[in-house]
């Protein structure tokens, strides 16, 4: 069934969150799939399970409150559901890059940017238990250890596009613009020389200007070194502009998926195509606008059938009933719904 | 005196000093508006964009005299406001009201939606009882809201339900201007498509001036009719709506929209990427644009600021290149 081509396979993954007030099933049934080299738009509005999704890769979801009930996550064959504590911690530093929203929360403030890419480049290189601490700095083997380490840093930063790396790497993170921490984080991110990177909204908390820098640094590290990129984002824009797959994640279940431009060209979900319609952009005049009518729906008690069709125009009985199954309109094309059911 | 103006805004300056030294003794003053003129026409809406730090939201609370600009003169419907004293302000306030970026932190979270659409008509129109409860359900209505929403918390709303509420307190007392500091940026598209609609037809049904800020430009393209360019306190440009998107003259704008990812695969546009990020501790003489500017650079950009200046009717631009 698992092509080798695949480098990521997620398959019925079912997410549940227990609450006070219930149990939320805020991943029910996503299924994904990424060749290598792919670079795969997660898109969403609030809530939708795009950052949990990517979140449940790595294995960072906080258990408890979440339990995953169902479903495999295929790394290049591998179930990563089965792994050991130890077994994750190796995968996550050879394989795994992850970027976040918000690079400033996620540098320490207290230490250097050398101190913190340092222990990136060592943590993903070798076993954690045979790091040198900062503490041993004394020990001539772990000096050297660390200096190899810097060298390589400062390669990871000159990779990233922060220029006169070696003298800023001595800087706090407060000196660096946010820009420029986020060229940081993701030097972190590629210490390990990583297969898959996740970036979950890399560039909600940075301006237009400086988001273009970033979006074209990703794409460059794509033809660079191979990567290949989960982007999740709100922004259709970013994903129109950088990815080549697309799939549109709606309160928990992906429910379309397919190439980029076959998506914004030929959208078929009623989601997918609200969702594009309520995009301002240069076509639409004032006050013909449409957004989605309804609001999102309450996950602990979840919508029976489609989850969308209390908020769908075209909604049929089936809908309220059968969760859809995947149907293929084209090579590539995967849409969930009960509307495409007759074509083969 | 124009009397298509609500709103004109000449010369605005707003210093914050810079402390340090000895004694915690005052150095320096950081400039987050220096020198900004433009005007608000009636029943339209004008755009002010720029990145973080350009000034747009110290702009915005400055226009309606929240904070206390440096210099420059506030004139609102052709009255002089920059030194009206508190009690003539709170007067004029009922025609000036502000709508906020995030619409959890602007409630307060232990008041009744009833009590916080209320509290404005109590004191500015000393309303009480039923009177005011009939007022506070028809503005529920009004921004789409529901009279059983009277009793609920800000809580117990989703993002974009709560800025609705914002906007029913905003519109209280009948303004006549808002200012809209980003008011759909914290909110997923198809919700903001809806909030957007209903600003659109508030303006329509009142003839309401919006002084319209954001950095969204594809939302500023679309609500507004006039739109100002910041970049760290200056404005660089002003001109109509399809102007500055269709023919930007500025290489800041023309970097800018050009940095916009647009939601078309196939739209093969040339993006200008800008060197660097906005320094806000930009070089004390020349344009503060010149360092990450693109174009072709002249000896004057680095020697002395360009000054705003019309180029075409109704197009002013600050820019060494169209002397």
């Amino acid at each position: 069934m698992t092509r080798m081509s695949d480098l990521l396979r997620i398959e019925n993954l079912h997410l549940e969150f227990r609450t006070f007030d219930g149990v939320a099933k805020v991943l029910a049934g996503v299924n994904l799939t990424m060749r290598r080299g792919d670079v795969l738009g997660l898109v969403g509005e609030t809530g939708c399970g795009k950052s949990m999704t990517a979140l449940a890769i790595p294995g960072l979801i906080p258990m408890p409150p979440g339990v995953i009930t169902e479903g495999r996550i295929l790394f290049e064959g591998e179930n990563l559901l089965d792994k050991s504590r130890d077994e994750m911690q190796r995968f996550r530093a050879r394989k795994l890059g992850m970027i976040f929203q918000d690079p400033t929360t996620n540098l320490s403030p207290v230490y250097t940017i050398r101190e913190q890419l340092i222990d990136a480049v060592l943590y993903q290189r070798m076993d954690a238990k045979r790091v040198p601490g900062r503490w041993k700095g004394w020990l001539p083997s772990a000096r050297q250890t660390r200096l190899d380490a810097e060298r390589r840093a400062v390669e990871l930063m000159a990779l990233v596009g922060i220029p006169d790396g070696d003298k800023r790497i001595a800087e706090y993170p407060h000196q660096f613009s946010g820009g420029m921490r986020q060229r940081v984080l993701i030097a972190m991110a590629l210490a390990g020389e990583p297969d898959l990177l996740i970036a979950d909204e890399p560039t909600t908390a940075l301006d237009v200007t400086i988001q273009a820098q970033i979006l074209r640094l990703i794409a460059s590290l794509v033809k660079q070194l191979g990567l290949s990129v989960l982007l999740i984002t709100h922004n259709l824009g970013v994903v129109a502009q950088t990815c080549q797959r697309v799939a549109v994640m709606y309160a928990g279940r992906v429910i379309e998926n397919a190439p980029v431009r076959e998506l914004f060209r030929y959208p078929q979900h009623p989601y997918t195509q609200g969702l594009l319609r309520a995009v301002p952009t240069t076509r639409v005049r004032r006050g013909e606008l449409e957004g989605i009518p309804g609001t999102i729906p309450n996950l602990v008690t979840p919508p029976s059938g489609c989850r969308f069709h209390p908020r769908c125009a075209h909604v049929m009985d089936v809908c309220r009933t059968v969760v859809p199954p995947g149907f293929i309109r084209e090579a590539d094309h995967v849409i969930y719904c009960h509307l495409y059911a007759e074509t083969p | 005196m124009n009397e298509r103006l609500l709103l004109e805004v000449r010369g605005l300056k707003k210093y914050y000093p810079v402390r340090g030294g000895l004694f915690n003794r005052r150095v320096g003053a950081f400039r987050a508006v220096d020198d900004v003129s433009f005007s608000v026409p009636r029943g339209k809406t004008l755009g002010l964009v720029g990145e973080s730090g350009s000034g747009k939201t110290t702009i915005g609370k400055c226009a309606i005299r929240l904070i206390a600009p440096t210099g420059g003169a506030i004139l609102f419907d052709g009255e002089d406001i920059t030194h009206l004293n508190e009690r003539d302000l709170r007067r004029r306030r009922r025609d000036m009201q502000m709508i906020y970026q995030s619409p959890a932190a602007s409630l307060n979270g232990r008041m009744t939606v009833g009590e916080i659409i209320g509290e404005p008509l109590w004191l500015h129109e000393r309303l009480r009882g039923a009177k005011r409860r009939d007022r506070v359900i028809e503005l529920l209505r009004l921004v789409g809201l529901k009279p059983e929403h009277y009793y609920r918390f800000p809580h117990e709303f989703s993002g974009g339900q709560q800025q609705r509420i914002g906007i029913a307190r905003a519109l209280a007392v009948k303004p006549r201007l808002l200012v809209l500091d980003e008011p759909t940026s914290a909110l997923d598209v198809s919700v903001q498509a809806q909030v957007l609609n209903l600003l659109h037809d508030l303006q329509q049904e009142f003839g309401l001036s919006y002084l319209f800020i954001s950095h969204d430009l594809g939302v500023v393209r679309y609500l507004c009719d006039q739109v100002a360019l910041l970049y760290l306190g200056k404005v660089v440009e002003v001109a109509d709506v399809e102007t500055i998107f269709t023919a930007p003259k500025h290489p800041y704008t023309q970097a800018l929209i050009s940095a916009i990812p647009e939601p078309d695969p196939e739209g093969g546009r040339e993006q200008i990427i800008l060197k660097g990020d906005l320094n806000l501790r930009a070089p004390k003489r020349g344009c503060p644009f010149a360092p990450r500017c693109h174009a072709a650079k002249l000896d004057r950009c680095e020697a002395d600021a360009p000054p705003l200046r019309e180029v075409e009717r109704g197009h002013q631009v600050a820019c060494h290149l169209y002397p």
